[in-house]
């Protein structure tokens, strides 16, 4: 799991998940976090491993897959480059979507945070109420004579 | 976090991570959303929800002016590639554009007026459908309450009945919460004359003032009666007065001091602006623009000069040219809407001082725009909702509470 592809130029950081894996990762990668940032800022030895406690090595890994992808300033136009979000969130299953979102939030990667909130979003989207309800495990906690008033309080949003 | 644990549930997520994602489903999904469960129609019908949902799909690039007279909506592009400069195209909207098109309230009510917009709701004075007395009531006032957007109407009941007695009608506005999607007020403000002196010197020496407020959340009017001074903002309950700018009632036009009337409260970018409606002439000499950024209730606020322009130094206008001021961009406190004597219609940049011709008008609709205020109209991407949407006549409350 541990990075691959070194730069001579740029310094090494270790991150350590939540259960003990460690990552090996380009300092301009992690830097992409605004939490890793601030922690290496206070950091005297730099050698040392950051932890990132609560997130896990799986998925710390794509994590570090997505700053890789976007430390990287040269080769892709911005085209590519949001191909290759949409491609990366389309894979992940809705279960590690969620690990992301809060992975994300903790480490505080701006970038990554927009792109898996659009991507749940994007499944809100156009999907009914009991669609959502069914795709996203949520209980109906309404009564029909509640649902009948939310409904007509906003006929617009439920004309075709 | 352990994954092998359990499986991790959209609950799990905080209410914020949760908003962050439904800020980002389109306007109508994310109203079909409040269905899903109680805790997402409380997120969604949140102060905090609408006022991110407001400010995260603020249309930057249209601008709608619309005049008195419901055939003439203006939609105005802002080219978005230049930010600096603002250009504009202009087109007048077919009649039954999705997103503006007053047709429908035709179909309801012969229109009348368009007589203030707020927001995305319009308030619009009709004529009487069903008069039946002979005798003409020409001091009743029909007003509805209308969003185009969600082609919802509301038709005001009636004011309480002391609302006849007063003849002058000082203000006539509707004003929209930011935070409440279905909080709206309509204020009339009448004005009780012992002494009525031509236009010129003394305008009126009445000593109170008449407030009506209709509240979208009890849907009635109230009444008070507030001891005037020199000059209102309107919150009856604290009695809450703010004075003029010193320099305000110092501004002289044609020579003469300007009467205090010629003044505009507007609210822009959620501050209270302060300006001369009048026209703008060579001998205006100077553009003075007031703001109040830390109005509190109860506790007034400064005042503080936010545009000053000096016109001589400037070339907008020739000796003999005068503008008419229309507006201030809601989106961008520094541009003003002029018209001016050669038919355009001008944005004005105070802040780079430059002047765009946003458009030029034919004589038709000039005449119009000459009588008649232009409204802009930029309706946020999350809609005030009218409750009580007509179908049915309301009954009239004459409750004077």
């Amino acid at each position: 799991m541990a990075s691959t592809s070194t730069s001579t130029l740029s310094r090494k950081l270790i991150l350590k998940s939540s259960d003990g894996e460690k990552f090996e990762v380009d300092e301009n990668v992690a830097m992409q976090s605004q939490t890793i940032k601030h922690m290496i800022e206070d950091l005297d030895d730099i050698n040392s491993p950051i932890p990132v406690s609560i997130v896990t090595g799986t998925i710390l890994s794509k994590v570090i897959e997505y700053c890789k992808k976007h430390a990287t300033e040269d080769s892709d136009s911005d085209e590519q480059l949001k191909q290759w979000d949409k491609e990366y969130a389309n894979n992940m299953d809705l279960n590690t979507l969620y690990y992301l979102l809060l992975a994300a939030n903790y480490m505080e990667i701006k970038g990554l945070l927009e792109l898996i909130t659009q991507c749940v979003a994007d499944m809100i989207k156009g999907k009914s109420p009991e669609e959502i309800r069914a795709h996203f495990n949520i209980k109906n906690d309404f009564t029909p004579q509640e649902e009948a008033n939310i409904r007509n309080e906003n006929p617009w949003a439920f004309e075709n | 976090m352990d994954m092998k644990r359990r499986k991790t549930e959209i609950k799990d997520l905080t209410d914020e991570t949760l908003m962050e994602i439904l800020v980002r489903v389109p306007v109508k999904s994310a109203h079909q959303c409040k269905l899903v469960s109680k805790h997402w129609l409380g997120l969604i019908s949140s102060g905090y929800f609408v006022r991110s949902y407001r400010r995260r799909h603020q249309d930057h690039h249209h601008l709608h002016l619309t005049s008195y007279s419901t055939c003439n909506v203006f939609s105005m592009v802002n080219s978005p590639s230049n930010s600096l400069t603002l250009t504009f195209e202009v087109q007048v909207l077919p009649k039954n554009h999705p997103l503006i098109s007053l047709y429908f309230l035709n179909q309801q009510w012969p229109m009348k007026k368009l007589r203030c917009v707020s927001n995305d709701l319009l308030l619009i004075e009709s004529n009487s459908g069903e008069c039946t007395s002979d005798v003409p009531s020409a001091r009743t006032l029909n007003l509805s309450v209308s969003n185009p957007l969600t082609k919802q109407s509301y038709r005001l009941p009636e004011p309480p009945a002391s609302f006849l007695d007063s003849p002058f009608t000082e203000f006539l506005g509707i004003i929209c919460s930011i935070d409440d999607p279905t909080l709206y007020k309509v204020v009339i403000i009448k004005d009780t004359p012992r002494r009525i002196v031509r236009r010129g010197s003394i305008v009126r020496s009445s000593e109170i003032l008449n407030f009506y407020v209709f509240s979208s959340d009890t849907s009635s009017w109230c009444n008070f009666h507030v001891p005037a001074p020199t000059f209102v903002l309107d919150n009856p309950k604290q009695r809450d007065f703010i004075d003029l700018p010193q320099e305000a009632k110092l501004v002289k036009m044609y020579g003469k001091k300007v009467d205090q009337r010629s003044l505009c409260i507007a609210n822009v970018e959620q501050h209270l602006r302060l300006y001369h409606w009048s026209y703008v002439t060579a001998f205006t000499k100077t553009l003075t623009v007031w703001d109040m950024k830390d109005y509190r209730r109860g506790h007034g606020g400064t005042w503080n000069i936010k545009n000053f322009v000096d016109l001589t130094s400037t070339n907008w206008l020739c000796a003999d040219a005068w503008m008419s001021i229309k507006g201030f961009d809601p989106y961008d406190g520094d541009v003003l809407y002029v018209f001016s004597q050669e038919n355009h219609l001008l944005a004005v940049n105070l802040r780079s001082k430059t002047v765009q011709l946003v458009s030029e008008f034919k004589s038709t609709l000039r005449s119009l725009l000459l009588r008649f205020k232009l409204f802009p109209y930029c309706p946020p991407q999350w809609p005030t909702t009218i409750t009580n949407s007509i179908a049915a006549t309301p009954t009239p409350t004459t409750a004077l509470l």
